[in-house]
């Protein structure tokens, strides 16, 4: 693998993925940048990227959601450029000016219902439900995959991911809370989410590798817990109220938000002090970031709820206008969803608190903000989250974020401290390309378009058919082709529009069939004598109405007034308008989803027509498979998953042209006030030593963090981790990891297993016992070498799995080891009878599995016994019999004497022990 | 058989995270497509190599 480097790299492909057709599904874990913020850019311009099967939990998904969409909204520098590389092979003569010189040329950003798509396209599962995910048929089969999330605390719907496959039992957690907070419930480590002393969570306990993140593992807590931390808090904000100035806080748009919006809210209703304030969240989705909020309260923590029915229950009650409020109903936090209200907020006199969306302040509401404010010294910017502990004097300002610059300036934890520099800003010019400029980028989705074709027809003709399939899908309203859990929610983006856009060329009339009807544009009769099925009947497209769990999607563009309309048009150049016209055909569809330009949510396509094209296409199909698919998993999100077929409306779209960035600096001469309040959420190190040797990993592999931050936890954890002394596990410690990227990490669980082919003489004589998804038997053979590849030998995908009782990866077999390297694919041969005699193997019996005691008592009920648990871990069967685990994992069986009748003793701890071994796997020996 | 390989953010500045989880026959699990504030499109060569 490459190492992700900016400058040099050799000629190499982009957007044209190799590693991406591989991938078996993509997990998100948290609503975040930094967790998915490059989810929608990577199915909008990697191809087959988007035919991946996504999993979240619901809140990350809607989220995720409202988050991108500020995103992309806020600034266009989320569509990211052009790489200079790519420049640079398009066509050399752009290199003479130097790489730092180069045309920051934006790629396409993807349309507001793309977006909506991609997201849709997510399968939502719910927390600690197990889920067994289908493959798309194009990438390894996924059977024995079994995925689970869990709660991770830190944003709504964060996830811990257990993942099951086979023997190997992972857990993912990267930025988890352990500890709760107002709005988000701690992680789901311990039983009853307490934080004293007990077990971790059975699913949890002891994975064969834990991937932990590494961030934040120094932070000592706040003392006094989150509460002295929302005291912290208050304090500042009281202070900026007393002098009658604004206060700035720089948030996420829909994760950490939502814990600020909480109590902050809480705190104006509660108290008198803060009432004369003005309370404002300044974010551009923040409306239905908030209504996702009021629907998802199950997915936090049970206080919220509480409070949630009380005010419900006292409404109804009383029947009046109750004068608490649900939560994330803000009676006194006011939503400012677009820059004239800022404006109009920012104008008002008295003090004001701004929660604002952009938590760099490198784009959004807060960068707006703090251009208005930093020069009034009385005004405070309170940072949600604290700075690390490391020397960053070596990274320039320029390289960091203002969030960052910022912090690196504080000199007190507890104080703010009072800035009076110059900063050097940045900032940023959309303009449209030059003629040279525009060529080249032609050039470039030319290139992009003939890479995508080669890879589309690489993968096989699977992908051909496919596409088929779905076109036919989309052509017809009713169809009841089976379709692949790949065509879920296919969204029409860019890689997509190019292979309809590269057959539209292809494709003669005889091909299209009766579709000519609606594709070619003076096509009007069509000849159905002898023609069969669809091709008898009128093509339909079924309009399909967006609609949410609120009802009818609004799309406040066509509300907009007269003047508001004439604002936005006035914005277009005509240039730009122009530009899209004289686009040749199929490039039309792929400029189409470019919704380029500055601040407007709003996509272009809106100013020509006045109000947007409803015309969508059916997925009759491919909905209704989700839901079926979900049955299971408790799908919440009812989006329908749609594109626009640009193919099948006549109507113009109107793009603004490609565009590209410029900067320019100047100097802000900052006088404000900066103070950090720590509301990351984040695992510290007290909880992480607390749970790390409850969790007990085979393997800690640690990852997401600084080189400091991941050094010293890894120091920390050999001591805590290394020394685990109980009584019968001192042999059991946990190796540990640290990644690096790009560097493979083995934290296989198996040490000692093989890839063995059995041959089928063997294979006929085997008698399998069955363990949950495994088969268990004991082989004895001889090992021979693969003469040739077409022997009668069946090569099994399974190794077989000879384990025993006490610990894993002991195998029982006598293999020769050591032969094993020299060989290619060694075949397990019967053994001849005559050595069979001679080499009879002294196996023991072992018994293979693990079985839990709740299975157990489910067992013994079925069969009409009483079995209960008494005390920690302890069945007890028919009042004298107690079944208990020890620590590693054998099961031990008492009798307690003789208080039922006399014949029923001995049969009584017979039946238990039967009922054990029947719920194991017997390696007996031959 | 089980890899785990971190795409961003092990050991780096960078609050971005992807991760690459590898089991037996070919099962790749991406977890986390995460991004920085620099929206550099280099930064995704890995999913996209």
């Amino acid at each position: 693998m490459k190492k992700a480097t900016g400058t040099g790299l050799p000629s190499r492909t982009y957007f044209c993925a190799r590693q991406t057709p591989t991938i078996s599904l993509i997990l998100l874990t948290h609503p975040t940048i930094s967790h998915l913020g490059a989810y929608v850019h990577c199915c909008k311009h990697i191809p087959l990227f988007d035919r991946i099967p996504v999993y979240a939990t619901t809140p990350t998904i809607s989220f995720g959601r409202t988050l991108i969409q500020d995103l992309y909204a806020s600034t266009p520098l989320a569509s990211s450029t052009l790489p200079a590389t790519a420049l640079a092979e398009l066509s050399p003569v752009t290199t003479a000016h130097g790489a730092s010189n180069h045309t920051q040329i934006l790629l396409p950003r993807p349309s507001d219902d793309e977006l909506a798509g991609f997201f849709s396209h997510i399968h939502p599962l719910k927390y600690s439900q197990e889920h067994q995910p289908i493959g798309s048929s194009n990438t390894a089969p996924l059977e024995g995959l079994t995925i689970t999330a869990y709660p991770a605390g830190h944003t709504v719907g964060g996830t811990l991911w257990h993942i099951r496959y086979g023997s190997e039992s992972v857990v993912y957690g990267v930025d988890w809370n352990q500890a709760r907070e107002n709005v988000m419930s701690g992680a789901a480590w311990l039983a009853g989410g307490t934080t004293t002393g007990s077990e971790v969570i059975e699913q949890l306990r002891q994975p064969t590798a834990f991937i932990c993140s590494s961030k934040d593992s120094q932070k000592m807590g706040v003392v006094g817990g989150w509460r002295a931390r929302d005291e912290q808090l208050f304090r500042h904000i009281r202070t900026t109220i007393q002098q009658n100035a604004t206060a700035l806080i720089p948030c996420d748009s829909s994760a950490r938000v939502l814990e600020l919006s909480y109590l902050l809210e809480r705190a104006w209703a509660d108290s008198a002090e803060f009432k004369n304030a003005k309370l404002y969240l300044a974010s551009r989705t923040g409306d239905a970031t908030m209504k996702y909020a009021r629907s998802m309260l199950e997915w936090m923590d049970e206080n919220v709820v509480r409070e949630f029915e009380t005010q419900a229950a006292s409404r109804s009650a009383q029947n009046s206008t109750s004068k608490g409020s649900q939560p994330f109903d803000f009676k006194h936090l006011k939503l400012l969803e677009r820059k004239s209200q800022l404006e109009r907020a920012l104008a008002s006199s008295g003090p004001k608190i701004f929660l604002a969306s952009g938590e760099t302040m490198e784009w959004g509401f807060s960068r707006d903000i703090f251009m208005r404010t930093y020069a009034n010294s009385a005004t405070l910017i309170i940072i949600p989250i604290k700075p690390k502990p490391q020397d960053r004097t070596s990274q320039s300002d320029s390289q960091l974020s203002v969030v960052d610059r910022l912090l690196m300036r504080l000199e007190d934890e507890n104080v703010a401290t009072q800035l009076n520099e110059d900063f050097q800003w940045r900032e940023a010019q959309i303009t449209n390309l030059g003629a040279d400029e525009a060529a080249l980028y032609q050039q470039f989705l030319a290139r992009e378009r003939r890479r995508l074709d080669a890879t589309s027809l690489g993968t096989g003709t699977t992908l051909e058919a496919s596409t088929d399939a779905a076109d036919e899908h989309s052509l017809s309203s009713s169809s009841s082709e089976d379709s692949d859990d790949e065509h879920q929610g296919r969204v029409l983006n860019t890689s997509v529009a190019m292979q309809h856009s590269k057959r539209k060329f292809a494709i003669t009339d005889e091909e299209l069939g009766i579709n000519v009807l609606l594709r070619r544009k003076n096509a009007h009769d069509y000849d159905v004598r002898g023609k069969k099925g669809r091709e008898r009947v009128v093509p339909f497209i079924a309009r399909r109405k967006r609609n949410d769990e609120f009802g009818d999607v609004i799309r406040p563009e066509e509300y907009l007034r007269a003047e508001e309309r004439d604002d936005m048009d006035a914005e277009a150049s005509p240039d730009e308008l122009n530009k899209g016209n004289t686009r040749i055909g199929q490039k039309r569809r792929l400029d189409g989803k470019e919704a380029g330009g500055g601040d407007n949510i709003r996509s272009a396509e809106t100013r020509a027509n006045g109000k947007r094209r409803k015309v969508v296409v059916s997925h009759d199909t491919s909905s209704r498979k989700v839901e079926a698919n979900h049955t299971g998993a408790g799908a919440e999100s009812s989006d329908e998953m749609e594109s626009e077929e640009s193919d099948y409306e006549p109507a113009e779209p109107v793009v603004l042209g490609p565009q590209k960035v410029t900067f320019s600096t100047r100097t802000l001469s900052v006088k404000a006030k900066v103070v950090a309040v720590d509301f990351a959420g984040i695992h510290d190190k007290r909880s992480l030593q607390m749970l790390l040797p409850l969790i007990r990993p085979r393997k800690l592999i640690l990852t997401a963090g600084s080189v400091l931050e991941t050094q010293m936890m890894e120091s920390d954890c050999a001591r805590i981790l290394g020394s685990v002394t109980n009584k019968e596990e001192t042999s059991r410690t946990t190796a540990i990891h640290v990644a690096r990227n790009n560097q493979v990490i083995d934290a296989s669980v198996d040490t000692n297993a093989w890839s063995l082919r059995l041959s089928r003489s063997l294979l006929s004589g085997l008698h399998w016992q069955k363990y949950r998804q495994l088969g268990v038997v004991t082989i004895d053979g001889q090992l021979e070498e693969t003469l040739n590849d077409d022997e009668e030998s069946k090569s099994l995908s399974k190794r077989p799995k000879l384990e025993g009782d006490a610990g894993r990866g002991e195998p029982v077999s006598d293999l020769e080891i050591s032969t094993m390297k020299a060989m290619k694919m060694p075949v397990l041969n019967a053994l001849p009878s005559s050595a069979t005699a001679m080499t009879r193997s002294f196996t023991q019996s072992n018994h293979v599995g693990d079985l839990r005691l709740a299975e157990l008592r489910k067992i013994l009920q079925d069969r009409g016994h009483v079995a209960q648990f008494k005390g920690e871990g302890t069945l007890l069967v028919d009042d004298h019999i107690a079944v208990r685990k020890n620590g590693i994992g054998k099961i031990e069986i008492e009798s307690g004497g003789g208080f039922a009748a006399v014949g029923s003793f001995g049969t009584g701890l017979y039946t238990v022990k039967q009922k054990i071994y029947e719920g194991l796997a017997t390696v007996a020996a031959r | 058989m089980f890899t785990f390989t971190s795409l961003l953010g092990a050991q780096s500045e960078c609050p971005a995270n992807q991760s690459l989880l590898e089991f037996d026959g070919g099962v790749k699990v991406l977890v986390d497509v995460g991004w920085d504030e620099s929206f550099d499109v280099d930064k995704l060569q890995e999913i996209d190599r």
